[in-house]
């Protein structure tokens, strides 16, 4: 009846019923009827697998029991359960077991109850040679097959039993034999001891691990080993620097060679323990400027709010009549975080000739691009979640603050002129919440998750890439990594080099 | 010395060129039955005749579901969902209890199929062909014994 209760509250609760330890015992009931969760807990078995109640085969108690294969020897190793590391405790390691058939014949049915201490030198398992403490064993000439279940108990050694200094252990049933078919049912196995296998570290021995700042995090885990305020990092994209590229000719169309601003970028998102966004590095890499426009870029964090940055830093700005920062570096009437990287990308970049654009034509020199390392600090306790940070990057046209180009239906912050949106060739509509389309569904500008060369001045996209209008014309489903270097993918004679 | 064609066979040879030349072309006019399709060639992005909901996005937003695995002992450890195994490229690392179900929307690139869900020592490769994925800790386990 216990065990009924037991289960109904962790299908309940859980949806998974479950070795658990009660006080100081460990137990296997079986009733998960799943093998893998009993193993990812550390169990584990040989030749023995989990059976449902049927009328062929009834279960000891509750639904599910254990069955073990038909035994051929006597080693310990042919058919077992073994237990998750330990702290054994005094008392009596007790199970049900029958033999699964009256009719079948059998030699020799044993019952062998072992240890095992740990042995660090063995690094997969850290487990340590097997040692019998007992067994109890029947023949066919004294036993006949019993089918009916008998409660077996065996005393825990007081070799293994250490109140002073305590080490782990696992404790293996084996269920072996000779001769015959007959297979062993079992179930109800309860050892005293509590649990002391980690399965996030391949069931060694749970032990507690370095944490020099305290944040609960492992030093070994952590980027941040010793400030308790941060614990990780991730990043967008990955393994590499994206690439934003820009036309700048908005409303109107340009030449499609997407290279007026390219700009590269990596997102690095530093959590704490508790998940929550703490902090962000932006790296804004600008390679090249084939514009003769003095454009400026931007980044707006749609969702979230300017109240929860405490500071930005790493702004290339300077002071121009249309940009006005609060004290925390964001940008003042615009509620959302939004963030004025330069207001004039061309002073960061400057062209090497007057008159010429920046690493877009041949026989220019060469520019060295320079990093901005943006810093954006947010409100400790604002709850900044990973997936709310989005970023919104656009280009400001020319010194003019009303006029912004962003990527595809991203919104414009509330600094654009919305009367421009759907002039010229933009078929932006705000009530459809569609945004920076030409009336030929085309974008102004790209952001590819690689980073990836751009065209010579005036040479068309697509023909430098040579896959992209397969993708743009499928909707985005074959071709998506049109922009890798791929053999055949690019015509490098329209790339840009120096 | 050179040999010299009589009349006769040059009135001959004539007629035969004539005739081949006209079977050449009236086989170079046919089409074959069953010509390969050939890509287009570009014609420009300004051409490109695209979908009116696309949305020209190199990247996907995906949902990931991670069961938790109820366990004897509060089990905390890192879970991370990375492009590749090992190295810094985790899209997602955050801390977790192994028994806690947890929810992670994340923006990868458009073209990456699979990901790298890694809690501590357990460690599992994911398709992410579809917008939602679920994973869970559980070992792989030889099949039940029959």
């Amino acid at each position: 009846m216990l065990k009924k209760i037991l289960v109904g509250f962790f299908v309940a609760f859980t949806g998974f019923a479950q070795a658990q330890s009660q006080s100081q015992n460990l137990t296997l009931n079986f009733e998960s009827g799943n093998r893998a969760i009993e193993t990812g807990n550390c169990w584990a078995f040989g030749a023995m697998s989990y059976y449902t109640s049927s009328s062929s085969i009834p279960s000891i108690t509750g639904a599910w029991s254990g069955r073990s294969n038909s035994p051929t020897n006597l080693d310990p190793g042919a058919c077992w359960i073994k237990t998750p590391w330990i702290i054994p405790q005094s008392g009596n390691i007790t199970f049900n077991i029958r033999f699964e058939s009256a009719n079948a014949t059998y030699t020799t049915r044993r019952i062998i109850v072992s240890y095992i201490p740990v042995n660090p030198a063995n690094f997969n398992t850290n487990e340590g040679a097997l040692v019998r403490f007992d067994s109890i064993t029947y023949t066919s000439t004294t036993t006949a097959s019993f089918t009916t279940p008998r409660a077996l108990s065996f005393q825990v050694p007081s070799a293994i039993v250490n109140s002073s200094n305590p080490q782990p252990y696992k404790i293996q049933i084996s269920l072996v034999g000779t001769g015959g078919t007959v297979r062993y049912n079992i179930d109800d196995l309860v050892v005293p001891g509590t649990y002391q296998a980690d399965p996030s570290n391949g069931c060694r021995p749970l032990v507690s691990r370095p944490d020099a700042d305290g944040d609960g995090v492992a030093d070994t885990e952590d980027d941040f080993p010793n400030d308790a305020t941060l614990a990780y990092k991730s990043f967008y994209p990955a393994s590499t620097f994206g690439t934003y590229l820009f036309e700048d000719n908005w409303p109107m169309q340009g030449d499609y060679d997407f290279n007026d601003l390219v700009l590269g970028y990596r997102y690095e998102y530093r959590l704490n323990s508790q998940n929550k966004i703490v902090s962000m590095q932006v790296q804004l890499v600008p390679r090249a400027l084939g514009a003769a426009f003095n454009n400026g870029f931007g980044i707006q964090f749609d969702n979230i709010n300017q109240s929860d940055v405490v500071s930005v830093t790493g702004a290339r700005t300077q002071p121009v009549f249309w940009l006005s920062t609060r004290a925390n570096g964001t940008e003042n009437g615009v509620q959302e975080a939004n963030i004025i990287v330069s207001d004039n990308m061309s002073r960061i970049m400057p062209p090497p000739t007057p008159g010429r654009f920046v690493n877009t034509e041949s026989g220019v020199p060469y520019v060295n691009p320079d990093t901005i390392v943006l810093v954006i600090n947010f409100r400790p306790g604002s709850s900044v979640d990973y997936e709310y940070v989005v970023p919104n990057p656009y280009l400001l046209i020319n010194g003019d603050r009303a006029r912004e180009i962003h990527l595809v239906d991203n919104k414009p912050t509330s600094k654009m002129n919305i009367q421009l949106l759907g002039t010229g060739e933009d078929a932006s509509s705000v009530t459809n919440r569609t945004y920076f389309r030409s009336v030929n569904k085309l974008p102004w500008a790209l952001d590819i998750p690689a980073f990836v060369p751009h065209t010579f001045e005036r040479t068309d996209i697509t023909t430098a890439y040579l896959r992209l209008a397969d993708w743009a014309r499928s909707n985005g489903t074959s071709n998506q990594d049109w922009y890798e270097d791929i053999p055949a993918y690019r015509n490098v004679n329209n790339i840009y080099r120096r | 010395m050179k040999h010299k064609l009589n009349p006769m066979q040059s009135k001959k040879l004539g007629k035969y060129i004539a005739i081949g030349t006209l079977l050449f072309a009236i086989n170079a006019c046919t089409k074959p039955a069953a010509e390969t399709p050939q890509p287009a060639e570009p014609q420009g992005f300004s051409k490109l005749e695209v979908a009116s909901n696309f949305d020209w996005k190199n990247s996907k937003t995906i949902t990931i579901n991670v069961t938790g695995l109820p366990t004897n002992e509060p089990i905390r450890s890192t879970l991370t969902m990375s492009r590749h195994s090992g190295g810094n490229e985790d899209f997602y690392a955050g801390s977790h209890l192994m028994s806690e179900n947890v929810s992670v929307t994340l923006r990868i690139p458009a073209a990456q199929d699979s990901l790298i869900v890694r809690f501590g020592t357990v460690q599992k490769t994911i398709s992410v062909k579809t917008r939602t994925v679920t994973v869970d800790y559980l070992p792989t386990i030889e099949p039940d014994i029959p």
